[in-house]
């Protein structure tokens, strides 16, 4: 792909690697999307353009905020094994950390691992100060990681493209034993 | 220095500069997205999903390495129209795509000076051998300035795999050798 200025990190955690959205990403992320029982959650996809379109406009997310959803790679095999990261497009209340895994990876703890480290970047390299989970009502799934993460239920919402949401709020950097970095925010000197 | 995504091209006409579309444009292109101008092309769309939109566009050209630029008067890095080579999933072919943002630009040959320019940018920097223009029957604008740029129907293009797009013409654009002549 074209360099353009996206330069998204590559994180490790103990079985896997996060880093920015490749081409070669589309066709694993595409059958998760246009998988109605996978992805009912996240936001099934009609078709491949739509599928497209939601890829594409991640990276123009990443270009745009400097965060995105990271590709997760499982380090053995180096396949794409789901996204993770922090998402905040237009209509959203708030910056959010998502995740989801993909076929054939479940099981396994992706999702958890993936989503912590994004988080700690989220808090210790961007500056964030709180981060909040939507997940619709029913994914039970979810709604337990995100109490796994130490998130808890806030309020129901109406989300843009979602509709009803539950909202879960993350406990903030503080309660975790992270700070941002020295080129974070100010509260770093503190 | 116009400011642009770093790897894109910038090209320039006797009036305008085209860079790529980039964060800086999406404030101008959400707000041109939700108008009714937008109407044949699928509009005019929500705030959230103009928004996704623009992003998408930054993505393409990520993806693809070409993409969507914005028609920016000479001197200034204020963006009044787009024009660009599009190549989303379910088109089988590059499409050169046009758009003038608002009635202000109309009647000034803004998107023909600036097609003209890509189009030579296509055959010549990417080495394409061909074009279409997809233009909704009802977009007589655009059907007028197709045929200005020497488009002429193609009956037999296969048409992208997307939904309500029934009906939509296809114009071919002049290759290289006829478009130069």
């Amino acid at each position: 792909m074209t360099a353009l200025a996206l330069t998204p990190p590559r994180l490790e955690t103990e079985r896997l690697i996060l880093r920015g959205p490749e081409a070669a990403d589309f066709e694993p992320l595409c059958a998760f999307l246009l998988d109605k029982d996978r992805s009912w959650g996240f936001g099934t996809e009609e078709d491949r353009p739509k599928a497209w379109r939601w890829f594409a406009t991640n990276i123009g997310h990443w270009a745009l905020h400097g965060y995105g959803y990271f590709t997760m790679e499982w380090k053995d095999t180096e396949q794409p094994c789901g996204i993770t990261g922090i998402w905040n497009p237009e209509g959203w209340p708030e910056a959010e950390i998502g995740w989801v895994v993909f076929d054939g990876f479940e099981g396994k703890g992706i999702a958890y691992e993936g989503a912590l480290r994004a988080r700690q970047w989220a808090y210790e390299e961007l500056g964030f100060e709180t981060l909040t989970s939507n997940i619709v009502p029913g994914n039970d799934r979810s709604v337990a990681l995100a109490k796994r993460m130490g998130a808890w239920f806030e309020r129901e919402y109406d989300n843009v493209q979602m509709g009803a949401e539950q909202l879960f709020r993350h406990p903030p950097p503080a309660d975790l034993g992270l700070s941002a970095d020295s080129d974070g925010t100010p509260e770093a000197y503190a | 220095m116009t400011p642009h995504l770093p790897g894109t091209p910038v090209l320039e006409t006797d009036r305008f500069t085209l860079r790529a579309f980039g964060p800086q444009d999406v404030d101008a292109g959400v707000a041109h997205l939700m108008t009714e101008r937008t109407k044949y092309m699928g509009g005019p769309f929500s705030k959230a999903d103009a928004w996704d939109h623009c992003c998408g566009l930054i993505g393409h050209w990520a993806v693809r390495g070409y993409g969507l630029f914005v028609i920016c008067p000479k001197g200034t890095d204020e963006a009044i129209g787009d024009v660009g080579l599009l190549m989303p999933e379910g088109y089988h072919e590059p499409e050169l795509g046009w758009g003038v943002w608002s009635l202000d630009y109309e009647g000034k040959s803004i998107a023909y000076e600036t097609a003209l320019a890509m189009r030579t940018h296509a055959y010549r920097d990417h080495g394409w051998t061909t074009l279409v223009s997809y233009v909704d029957p009802d977009n007589a604008r655009s059907i007028a300035l197709a045929k200005r740029l020497g488009c002429t129907l193609d009956p037999d293009a296969k048409l992208p795999d997307l939904p309500e797009w029934e009906g939509t013409l296809t114009f071919r654009h002049p290759g290289p050798e006829e478009a130069a002549a």
